[in-house]
């Protein structure tokens, strides 16, 4: 399996200003991102751009990122079915974040997150063979 | 038996129906707490989440500033920068504590309870403050452990506690200070039975006897503003060490150091595997 130079990252928050912030660290380390504002985009979004990763806010409008985790994990097509999926959400508390493991995410980021490993804990996630 | 009785005494049926109301009472009374508490709850967690959420963005940016990845900075700039860095670390800890307070306050913690390989734990939290102390030329050494010491305890709970402590004795010791943490098993005392402790001491400024309980409360700061932190750090971990049937005390002496120390109860012993027990 080859991973691609830049892989595609989906970035799905419901603030602007969190994406903007995820777009600067991670295509500052040389990644290329995608955003969603919403589950339903964010589930559009992965079925036709096919990203390499998926960061996921959890308290979205409409379909919550628990649900987009499960409808991912749930698609037919076993390639969309394995994005690895990195949750990362302001509700830091332990139930939140087994309750995301759960949905299928791959981890889980409390926010504020450090944007010095941020990038390399989502290499880390690509690099690793998709779950069973 | 007691139905094929006719009950013929308008006292007693008048007591019953008293005792009914009462019940019914009682149950409504119940219920409303429970929803006052739930609610109040839901608004912590809320709260967590929407202070949060801005200071996603605010940290993000002033460590991007700090990094110099849009540019160099200034002496000046850097400066300022790194003022707003720190206190909106500052306001992180303090909607953290603000929420753990709450949470335990309130009676809505709830421990998950295991038994706990204590001096793993502590060198772990050791080994975290360790960058901390070396900044402030403090040296911070594990001194003597009990490397069988088993508690029973919420590990991210008693992580908590041994950070806040560690982190208290860096903010109260002077460059060059110096900081020795043990955990060890103590023998039952009269008063209490076998425990395990955790000491933290510190070769810092001390507290004066007046202050050595007002410390444990709330938004107690007995040092003056000029030390950073919230005032919750000793609240909050004195109250999560009772509730794990413990305690957290000190002794100190002003000008000489401070010894906080943890008692929490201790784990029964690894268990013998059974097959070998069975085998012999």
């Amino acid at each position: 399996m080859t991973v691609p130079t830049r892989p595609l990252i989906l970035v799905v928050d419901d603030m602007v200003e969190t994406r903007r912030l995820m777009r600067r660290v991670l295509e500052r380390s040389g990644l290329r991102v995608i955003e969603a504002d919403t589950g339903e985009a964010a589930l559009r979004a992965a079925s036709r751009d096919r990203p390499a990763l998926i960061v996921l806010d959890l308290r979205l409008p409409g379909i919550s990122g628990f649900d987009v985790a499960r409808r991912i994990r749930a698609n037919p097509d076993t390639t969309l079915a394995a994005t690895p999926i990195l949750a990362c959400s302001a509700s830091v508390q332990a139930e939140v974040r087994r309750e995301a493991l759960d949905a299928g995410c791959d981890a889980f980021e409390g926010k504020p997150f450090d944007i010095a490993t941020f990038p390399g804990l989502i290499r880390g996630l690509i690099s690793q063979p998709a779950a069973g | 038996m007691a139905d094929s009785v006719p009950d013929a005494n308008p006292d007693i049926d008048a007591l019953r129906l008293e005792v009914d109301e009462a019940r019914r009472q009682r149950d409504a009374a119940v219920a409303l707490l429970q929803r006052g508490s739930d609610a109040k709850a839901a608004f912590l967690v809320n709260v967590s989440h929407e202070l949060r959420t801005p200071l996603t963005a605010i940290l993000g940016f002033v460590e991007i500033l700090a990094s110099g990845m849009d540019g160099p900075l200034n002496q000046a700039q850097a400066e300022d920068i790194r003022t707003v860095q720190a206190s909106s670390r500052h306001l992180l800890e303090l909607i953290d504590d603000l929420i753990d307070i709450s949470s335990i306050e309130s009676g809505e913690i709830q421990l998950a309870l295991g038994a706990v390989e204590t001096a793993e734990l502590v060198r772990d939290c050791v080994e975290k403050m360790r960058p901390q102390a070396g900044e402030k030329g403090i040296s911070l050494e594990v001194d003597a452990v009990d490397a069988e010491l088993r508690t029973v305890a919420d590990r991210a709970r008693l992580q908590e506690i041994v950070t806040n402590l560690l982190s208290n004795a860096l903010k109260f010791t002077p460059a060059g200070g110096r900081i020795r943490v043990s955990a060890m098993t103590e023998a039952a005392t009269d008063e209490r039975p076998v425990m395990a402790r955790i000491d933290v001491r510190d070769s810092g400024i001390g507290v004066p006897e007046a202050d050595r309980e007002r410390i444990f409360e709330t938004f107690v700061r007995t040092a003056g503003p000029s030390y950073p932190g919230t005032g919750l750090g000793l609240a909050i971990s004195r109250e999560l060490a009772r509730l794990h049937g413990g305690d957290l005390t000190v002794e100190s002496t002003v000008g000489v150091g401070s010894t906080f120390s943890v008692r929490l109860p201790v784990a029964a012993p690894w268990p013998a595997d059974p097959a070998a027990v069975a085998a012999s």
